[in-house]
């Protein structure tokens, strides 16, 4: 028997835009075509099948992590403004390499090789090196992709430039003698044996390295990793499916490079190892240090937590009270109101935990509402 | 709990996709948090039912997704959401990782383990739902990627063809015709397996 010819309506419904008209017209066919309507049944159970899938949904604090790791991540790798900060370095002298040089082709890898311009100024590149010259008129620039590179530039007249250039800063030679070594996308290291380089990569300060001095990227240090599972957890909520999300390890970084991220690991090291008074402490001074950092608001909140911890309710209260005034409407806010409300139950005040509360009640009411209630939730039925 | 003006958190989460992506771009990291509240819970369901993926995984590909948006940032256009723009990001970076056949083995057959901690309900429906729907992600999984992909953004995640085929940067005739084969797929697949 021939299909109905409107079974492709029924395929596209939901995939593509239809109006009302065609999609009334559809419900009327439907009725009397029992083709259409066992296709559209068969498209609707294997949708709702999709949909009951178990879903990957981290556990509200592992959100956080994730969201603070991300802009951790994100604030170390910028440029500043988009854009490759070149600084000039000043500091030398030099004349440049003349015309009529080779331009464009990557040397291939594999091989050492030296190349002396007519103007005596020398590249020896190490084996597996991968860098290019380009020459345009009087600027002269080297590319160094990866590799080490020994350059001995000589004096550069007032009008020609030498530059080398790697992936995250630049040289500008006027005449000396130094070496280069860029590895996995990153300067590795820079020495000079005659004259100055100033040396500027993206988003730090500049480096003036004299004769016989080293400039050498820091090993990364070892990342210590925390369990989840070892955490205090956060006051209770319903839990999301995917048990793994909430027992991936973390990473608490013990982080070279800046103050800031040294302060917050600091702190949230102090938390990991259940130093309570500490921690929170230093959650304080790093929100206070830095309120424009984007973990300013999690430092806010691990404070009051902190406190919890460690048993000081009352000092909690009053720092996730001001939490909760600074950030009303922001991620930890149902948290913070719960140690609030926790803390007016213990003093007996039982109308000041219920308003902090009521943003936050529901039917059912949830099991952390519920404990920080206890027995105001009595009073709280009349409302 | 606040009154009068609204809040600065408030009103920062009123901003429009195309506001807080330029921020973005111009180096504001704020905005990126912003996104990330907004966004990471369609992405980790979005990338959990395309990859069938370890939820390692998907944490992973969630924060490479938001990593990406400083780079291209400004390359986003419209006025609209920019759910359907992130998908596209994270597909591209899950075609990228996927090319490790060990990583991709490990997500199918970790698939079964993370389905039997799956949503908790009554005794009986856990039993007869979870086997009709562990067929289907059984069939799911058995799709090429590119019908599997069309399947979960048109079907799961509610985008048109046209949507669809930005996403996938492939023609909307190009997205029918891979759901068509998918859903074609699928009712054999389960058809054989006698899920009802």
């Amino acid at each position: 028997m021939k299909p109905c010819e409107r079974l492709w309506e029924v395929d596209s419904l939901g995939v593509e835009s239809t109006d009302m008209q065609d999609e009334a017209s559809l419900a009327r066919h439907l009725v009397t075509c029992a083709e259409c309507r066992a296709r559209s049944a068969d498209l609707v159970r294997l949708r709702n099948l999709g949909r009951e899938m178990p879903t990957v949904a981290p556990t509200p604090l592992a959100a956080r992590r994730t969201r603070t790791r991300i802009l951790h991540l994100a604030s170390t790798h910028r440029p500043a403004s988009g854009r490759l900060r070149y600084v000039a370095l000043a500091a030398a002298l030099v004349a440049l390499v003349v015309g009529g040089f080779i331009v464009g082709a990557p040397w291939s890898r594999g091989r050492r090789t030296s190349v002396t311009t007519p103007d005596s100024t020398t590249i020896v590149a190490e084996q597996g090196t991968s860098f290019r010259r380009v020459r345009e008129g009087s600027i002269e620039r080297v590319y160094l992709d990866d590799g080490q590179l020994s350059l001995h530039v000589e004096h550069q007249s007032a009008d020609a430039h030498f530059f080398v250039e790697m992936p995250d800063a630049e040289i500008e030679v006027r005449g000396t003698r130094f070496e280069v070594a860029v590895r996995n996308g990153k300067t590795a290291r820079v020495h000079v044996t005659e004259g100055r380089v100033v040396l500027r990569r993206r988003a730090t300060a500049e480096t003036l390295l004299h004769a016989n001095d080293t400039w050498q990227a820091d090993e990364p240090a070892p990342i210590p990793t925390v369990d989840v599972a070892q955490l205090p957890s956060v006051p209770a909520r319903s839990a999301s499916p995917i048990a793994s999300s909430s027992a991936r390890p973390i990473r608490v970084l013990d982080g070279q490079e800046s103050a800031q991220v040294r302060a917050y690991a600091d702190a949230m090291s102090h938390y990991v190892a259940g130093d309570w008074d500490v921690a929170a402490q230093a959650f304080h001074d790093f929100a206070d240090t830095y309120p424009a950092a984007p973990e300013a608001e999690d430092a806010a909140f691990l404070e009051a937590l902190a406190l919890t911890r460690g048993g000081r309710m009352d000092a909690a209260s009053q720092v996730a009270q001001r939490y909760l005034v600074a950030h009303p409407s922001s991620f930890h806010a149902r948290d913070a109101a719960v140690i609030v409300a926790r803390a007016a139950r213990l003093r007996g005040d039982c109308p000041a935990a219920l308003s902090v509360l009521r943003p936050f009640r529901s039917t059912p009411e949830s099991a952390d509402l519920v404990s920080a209630l206890g027995a105001c939730r009595a009073e709280g039925r009349g409302d | 709990m606040s009154t009068g003006q609204p809040s600065r958190d408030v009103r920062r989460h009123t901003r429009p996709d195309a506001e807080l992506l330029a921020a973005v771009a111009r180096g504001e990291l704020h905005a990126l948090g912003v996104l990330f509240d907004r966004y990471h819970r369609d992405l980790y369901r979005f990338l959990g039912r395309y990859t069938i993926g370890h939820a390692e995984d998907v944490d992973d590909l969630v924060q490479l997704t938001f990593l990406e948006l400083p780079k291209i940032a400004h390359a986003f256009v419209g006025d609209g959401s920019c759910r359907a723009w992130l998908y596209g990001i994270a597909v591209r970076l899950a075609r990228r990782r996927r090319r490790s056949l060990a990583r991709f083995g490990r997500m199918l057959g970790a698939f079964a383990l993370a389905l039997r901690g799956g949503v908790e309900r009554d005794p009986e429906s856990i039993v007869s739902s979870r086997e009709d729907v562990n067929a289907f992600a059984r069939a799911l999984s058995d799709l090429t990627e590119a019908k599997r992909v069309a399947y979960v953004l048109t079907e799961l995640e509610g985008l048109s063809a046209d949507e669809a085929g930005r996403v996938l940067d492939v023609s909307p005739a190009t997205v029918r015709t891979r759901l068509f084969h998918a859903r074609n797929e699928l009712r054999d697949a389960l058809n054989r397996r006698g899920a009802r």
